[in-house]
């Protein structure tokens, strides 16, 4: 494997691909000096415009003329917060931050209507996603929207409501088949009285706390919500559980037991350090293997993403790209339920696939698009979607060709196909005879073989 | 060495593994593999959560009076179905076939624990899970599975929308979504799409196979399905709207030879936190015409006894209404059954109890599986219990 077909991989899966407006970089880079650039990380806020980032200035529900005018300033926020961070993933150098937090987003899944919940929760993510898992969860937990989801504002002592504590271990943490439905119920007591004030902050009701004494993993005490999450902590079982499904979602879907319990040791002797774990992956031999090349299907989210940075556009339309995402099965703040979104072939099916090879096309403004999107009620509150209509003759949106100049000149396969056979090679090259290399790339982008990564 | 199919389908990801067993073995794999019995099942959704008290109405109950002074539907107004119920009168054709025994209503169909996100319970719905448990696939997909292991055209289930629905997608199979046979066909049959479909060497990666199959049969499916929709144009003149397109595509494909045996299709959005019965009124008048047309024209096909269209929605609404005159998110709800087959005709069970509620929601007394199992093994003669996991009982009205 050569140097650029090593930095095409590292940059798939530690990031949304190769920019094609830097290619001389990931041409004279090693890989592992290209690590070092995509794992930097230094958390600034997502540069929020035009909303209110804090509760303060926040507006209060009467300023609203009524419920509808409410709806679409959530609504509006909503798609703020997705356009933004979408941005970052798609130009910010430290890649593996953003990716690592899409990672989070979908383990740690919440759908939540508040904006500042939402914005709350990702730079949760983008902050601690690289950093200690033990924080990281700790924050999650006490986060507003992930009291709200998971219905902790209602785990009163009289009532204990036990969502929040069998997904946190079953989802978060520990997996099916480590713990028993007693441990639910014993822990879901000790989360009693976790809530947040009208400011989003957490908030310790002790009037709803349960302080009586608490059975859980074969410990006996006064828990806190606190001491269950380090009792669940201290088993090695749940960095077993977090390695693996962070094994799955970057290396390979088809889990290496092996390398998963080396790895998965090292992060618990590490006292669960993130960053760490991402260097033992992304810089070893193995994750270079041949199996592991094109081993996964694209999510939309990466796939969109991918192209804007092979192919960099203008849009007129602020929501094209999260547009295609959603219509694709995948919006950001939208995860389908606690358990994230599915992954691999779920993505794939007739509809979606002919979709994801006309994207390309549509944005170069080769074809239109007429499309329905699925209704979104909890969205909409019952207004009628529009169809999404993308006219080409309209030009909406403008490639900048002017950026990759020198990277149309390189071997355009290598740059972004995980392999390609010489039959397919013929294939795109007399498709595009006597044509441009700018049509060479969206063919390319417009092949099977191009949703894998 | 000889594998059941039961550790076949346990062995490594099912998604993946289906596409490295070459034809001839998944023919030996098949010992339920379903033939086609000729019936067809259409799955009508109403998006956004239908008001069924304002759909089939209690209108000798005091309570409903009380609790929704703006927004009820008065006796006077309701169609009478019987002396306690009565229907909403924009579905005015809805009860002639009620009178002609070609139409049954279960009340207060729901299921444990309810939730009330349209997207989890419309997801719950579509996967028939439990309300705690997170399912990929669907039922109808699960169907899908069964009756397509090794046939040429995977097309036995079909949505009608640009999109598919997570109900159509199965472990194995994923139906195939088109809004119009036409557009799918001229979006498909692409130069570009056909060459690369033509490629010679074999791919032997299983992620490339699988999106090289996909593509094909894509590309197949949506031939066939538009010579199919060719074949017998419809001569009935259909609503111009959304719906009464729909339902005469299917009806086109329902008169071919074409292996469809289930339809869905949604309308929307019901979803009427505030006035809600104008709008309510509306949805019911498209909805209420179209199937007009449609069920005459199966009439007059001979194909009214072998079809059976049902309705449902992802949840009802409060049983009190909101200050907006609209009503808020709900629980249990009524499904309809429409068909020149029916077993059972007319007003299945009782109405819901209004006097027993839960935070002013209905309690929900017919689980929606248990009418899935009932469709599965009496309409479409699959085995429920392994597309549905468990055993639900059924019902005697087909």
């Amino acid at each position: 494997m050569n140097n650029i077909e090593k930095n095409r991989h590292l940059c798939a899966r530690a990031g949304f691909g190769l920019n094609f407006s830097e290619i001389d970089l990931y041409k004279r880079t090693s890989h592992e000096k290209l690590y070092s650039l995509l794992s930097q990380y230094s958390y600034t806020p997502l540069p929020i415009e035009g909303f209110p980032t804090s509760f303060r200035e926040y507006p209060d529900k009467d300023s609203f003329n009524d419920r509808k005018a409410m709806n679409q300033y959530f609504r509006n926020y909503n798609l703020t917060i997705a356009n933004t961070w979408q941005k970052k993933m798609t130009e910010s150098p430290g890649q593996l931050q953003e990716k690592m937090a899409l990672f989070w987003h979908g383990h740690f899944a919440t759908r939540v209507r508040h904006p500042l919940f939402n914005l709350n929760i990702v730079e949760i993510f983008r902050k601690h996603g690289l950093g200690n898992f033990r924080e990281l969860l700790m924050e999650v937990s006490q986060s507003p929207a992930m009291l709200q989801f998971l219905n902790n504002q209602q785990n009163k002592k009289q009532h204990p409501n036990e969502n929040f504590a069998r997904e946190l271990m079953e989802l978060f943490t520990l997996g099916r088949g480590n713990y028993t439905e007693k441990d639910i119920r014993e822990s879901a007591r000790a989360f009693t009285g976790w809530s947040f004030d009208k400011s989003g902050q957490f908030r310790m009701n002790y009037r709803q706390h349960d302080e009586g004494e608490k059975n859980f993993l074969g410990k006996t005490g006064n828990f806190t919500g606190a001491d269950i999450i380090n009792i669940i902590l201290d088993l090695p079982q749940c960095a077993r559980f977090i390695t693996g499904k962070i094994f799955r979602f970057f290396v390979n879907e088809q889990a290496d037991e092996e390398i998963i319990n080396q790895l998965s040791a090292k992060f618990y002797a590490s006292n669960y350090n993130i960053g760490k774990l991402m260097d033992e992956i992304f810089l070893s031999d193995w994750f270079y293997a041949e199996k592991n090349i094109g081993a996964k299907i694209k999510s939309p989210v990466e796939l969109i993403t991918g192209i804007c940075r092979a192919m960099p556009f203008e849009s007129r339309n602020e929501n094209m790209v999260y547009n295609f995402q959603r219509l694709l099965g995948q919006a950001l703040l939208q995860p389908p339920n606690v358990a994230g979104w599915p992954s691999g072939t779920s993505w794939i099916d007739s509809s979606t696939l002919l979709l994801r090879m006309r994207i390309p096309e549509i944005l170069a403004g080769y074809r239109s698009l007429d499309i329905e999107p699925k209704p979104d009620d909890d969205l909409n509150m019952g207004q009628r979607e529009k169809e999404i209509i993308i006219n080409r003759m309209k030009g909406q949106s403008t490639i900048l060709w002017e950026k990759i100049t020198p990277a149309l000149n390189e071997d355009l396969f290598a740059l972004l196909l995980p392999r390609s056979s010489e039959e397919l090679k013929n294939l795109l090259l007399s498709f595009n005879a006597g044509k441009s290399r700018q049509h060479l790339l969206v063919s390319i982008l417009c092949t099977p073989d191009y949703q894998l990564c | 060495m000889l594998i059941s199919r039961k550790t076949f389908l346990q062995t490594g990801s099912l998604a993946t593994a289906s596409y490295l067993v070459p034809n001839f073995l998944k023919a030996m794999l098949k010992p339920e593999a379903i033939s086609s019995n000729g019936k067809i099942l259409i799955i009508l959704q109403l998006s956004g959560g239908n008001d069924g008290l304002n759909t089939i109405i209690p209108v000798r109950n005091d309570i409903y009076y009380k609790l929704r002074t703006q927004i009820s539907i008065k006796p006077n107004n309701a169609v009478f179905l019987n002396d306690e119920a009565g229907i909403h009168p924009a579905l005015a054709f809805f009860k002639e076939l009620f009178d002609n025994g070609e139409l049954a209503i279960l009340n207060n169909v729901g299921y444990p624990e309810p939730n009330k996100s349209h997207f989890r319970s419309m997801d719950i719905w579509q996967t028939a899970s439990d309300s705690n448990q997170f399912l990929q696939s669907g039922w109808v997909g699960r169907y899908l599975d069964e009756a397509c292991h090794s046939c040429s055209n995977p097309t036995q289930a079909m949505e009608i929308d640009d999109l598919l629905s997570l109900a159509m997608k199965g472990n194995k199979n994923k139906a195939i979504a088109l809004k119009d046979p036409r557009k799918l066909y001229r979006e498909s049959q692409e130069s570009f799409y056909k060459e690369l479909n033509s490629m010679h060497q074999p791919h032997t990666e299983v992620l490339t196979s699988y999106l090289y199959s996909t593509l094909s049969n894509t590309i197949n499916n949506a031939q066939y399905i538009f010579d199919q929709s060719k074949s017998r144009p419809s001569a009935d003149s259909y609503p111009s709207t959304p719906i009464g397109k729909d339902l005469n595509t299917i009806a086109s494909l329902i008169k071919s030879d074409i292996n469809t045996q289930v339809y869905y299709l949604s309308v929307g959005s019901f979803d009427t936190h505030n006035n809600q019965n104008q709008r309510q009124e509306q949805l019911f008048k498209i909805i209420n015409d179209a199937v007009g047309v449609f069920v005459a024209d199966m009439k007059r096909n001979g194909k009214f006894k072998d079809v059976l269209l049902i309705t449902f929605s992802e949840f009802g609404r409060r049983v009190s209404e909101n200050a907006s005159r609209g009503t808020d998110h709900g629980t249990a709800n009524q499904m309809f059954f429409i068909s020149g087959g029916l077993n059972k005709k007319g007003l299945l069970n009782g109405l819901p109890n209004l006097s027993q509620l839960q935070e002013g929601d209905l309690i929900y007394s017919e689980d929606f599986r248990k009418v899935y199992a009932t469709l599965l093994k009496k309409w479409l003669g699959a085995n429920d219990k392994n597309i549905l996991g468990r055993d639900n009982g059924y019902y005697d009205f087909i």
